[in-house]
């Protein structure tokens, strides 16, 4: 706690004794001022350390071995504080002691110089200026303070948000941790006695109890794919990601290579090469690859074999990756709107699909820095394109 | 190599995946004895052959054994670290068998030592073909302390 400006504005008076110092005393008191009589320099330090408006000394009263205290006081002042020190010095009668003490403590601090004789309205003013500047400080400080605390509360505000935010997230991931294994498992077994009934019990069943059971496999195939697709889409949104240069060639290899669907049988997969490389995440673009080839291969009218060329180009600086394919094509109003989740072009309804696929590719690539976009012409094919910086060696 | 009589022992609290991987093995012409156990503590009295699980001519020592993580009493975490802790399971042939993909539990299961981390298929006839790539890696092609 800080003590009253009152007391922090007494005037410290230290003089020798006899009638130079009884009169600094009344003359002060007069004045209304709150002097303090101090019988050494040490005292009168102490005082500072605790709290004061002025000094007034005369030479005299103090050693030159007592300099080197004063001096660690003044020097070891709070940053606001700078105590007003009021000299009196021997005038001309100055010893050579006298003038050694006044050459180190005058320079050091707020010192004002006052010459014998001295009348007392002269001593008056140059303590009420003393005085004023030194009130000034002490606003200065109570500034600081409550500068200080309201940082300390809006440092105390963030922590309590920072925990709250975690809190959440930790929530959010025991949320999707448990719509993983408590939605898959009734549903791994609705898949699984289905397929029971279909191994064991369909030569008892007629065409359309067979078309049932086919039914309900494929609609807990569909849910099963939506509740993948969430799982993965709030897997992008956490974790950190350590980010490396990608050669989009091999991963391109490597993605067909393990998708059996993704056979020449099945679709024309045509790479543009030499691809150029990225700067990304390897796990998270294998995801955008088999996303976007996926796609490729589902949205095509019949009778049309699904074909996707794919190329690379400098786009400011970035590289842009396009895939173009052969589909069904979306119109202009959908363009950015297939990019949310759960949103499906017109037309798409008769084909297979969850609608997180482009929210994921949107999710993946953002996360790692760079933009999704698509260009399209209904009933000729979609060019879609993603934008990631380039790889830090080519 | 061919360890076609040892016995198995399935970690699994879900009676429906029970009934699945009994089946799946059969398909997989995986024919070793199998025996189940529901939780965590169940697991650890089997393998220590206490309690109920005192009869060793009734209730073999296994030389594989199928762990799901998510489990009542001890979770499968636990039972892994207890295993890889006890100088008599250090080399037994663990492979996990659990719905999560989270790269978390993947992670920490592979760094306590188990032998394999296997998601289970939403289809049962993956799980099929599963079980036969089981057979033909671990009890025809791997090698057994």
């Amino acid at each position: 706690m800080n003590q009253s400006l009152d007391t922090c504005l007494t005037v410290l008076v230290l003089t020798p004794s006899g009638n130079d110092s009884l009169n600094a005393m009344t003359v002060l008191r007069d004045a209304g001022m709150q002097p303090v009589h101090c019988a050494n320099l040490t005292e009168a330090c102490d005082h500072i350390v605790q709290g004061a408006g002025a000094l007034l000394i005369a030479e005299e009263a103090f050693t030159s071995a007592e300099t080197g205290h004063l001096m660690k006081t003044l020097a070891e002042q709070e940053p606001w504080s700078d105590i007003p020190i009021v000299l009196i010095t021997a005038g001309e009668d100055i010893t050579q002691a006298g003038l050694e003490k006044l050459q180190i403590v005058a320079p050091a601090g707020n010192v004002t110089l006052l010459e014998r004789p001295l009348r007392p309205s002269t001593l008056v003013s140059s303590l009420r200026v003393a005085l004023r500047s030194r009130r000034r400080q002490y606003q200065i400080r109570d500034l600081l303070e409550q500068q200080q605390q309201s940082r300390n509360e809006l440092e105390k505000r963030v922590e309590e948000r920072t925990a709250q935010l975690t809190e959440t997230i930790a929530e959010l991931e025991a949320f999707s941790y448990s719509v993983s294994h408590d939605l898959r498992t009734p549903l791994r077994a609705m898949q699984g006695y289905s397929e029971f009934l279909w191994e064991d019990y369909s030569a008892r069943l007629d065409d359309t109890g067979k078309d049932y059971l086919r039914k309900i496999l494929q609609a807990s195939g569909r849910l099963d794919h939506l509740v993948q697709d969430i799982l993965t889409y709030s897997r992008l949104s956490r974790g950190e990601w350590e980010l490396k240069d990608i050669r989009l060639q091999k991963l391109l290899t490597d993605v067909i290579e393990s998708y059996p669907m993704l056979q020449p049988s099945n679709i024309d997969i045509v790479g543009e090469f030499p691809l150029l490389s990225v700067r990304g995440h390897e796990g998270s673009l294998t995801q955008v690859f088999s996303n976007l080839l996926t796609n490729a291969l589902k949205f095509v009218p019949d009778g049309r074999k699904p074909r996707v060329k794919i190329r690379t180009e400098l786009a400011d600086g970035q590289v842009r990756l396009w895939f173009e394919d052969n589909g069904i094509g979306i119109a202009p109003a959908y363009w950015e709107r297939i990019f949310k989740m759960f949103e499906k072009a017109p037309g798409e309804k008769q084909y297979d699909g969850t609608g997180m696929g482009l929210a994921i590719v949107r999710k993946a690539v953002e996360r790692m820095g760079g933009r999704v976009g698509v260009e399209s012409t209904v009933g000729q094919g979609s060019k879609f394109w993603i934008e990631l910086p380039r790889a830090h060696e080519q | 190599m061919n360890n076609n009589h040892g016995t198995i022992l399935l970690v699994e609290d879900n009676d429906n995946d029970v009934v699945f991987m009994q089946r799946a093995l059969k398909n997989a012409d995986l024919l070793n004895p199998l025996q189940v156990v529901n939780d965590g503590e169940q697991a650890i009295d089997y393998l220590t052959g206490r309690g109920t699980f005192s009869d060793r001519t009734k209730f073999p020592a296994p030389i594989l054994v199928f762990l799901d993580l998510k489990l009542p009493t001890k979770s499968g975490l636990e039972i892994l670290r207890w295993l890889r802790e006890s100088p008599e399971f250090k080399t037994l042939v663990v492979l996990v068998l659990t719905t999560s993909n989270e790269p978390k539990d993947i992670e920490s299961a592979l760094k306590l030592g188990a032998n394999a981390y296997l998601v289970k298929p939403s289809m049962f006839s993956e799980l099929t073909e599963l079980m036969k790539a089981t057979k033909a890696f671990w009890l025809n092609f791997n090698h057994f302390v």
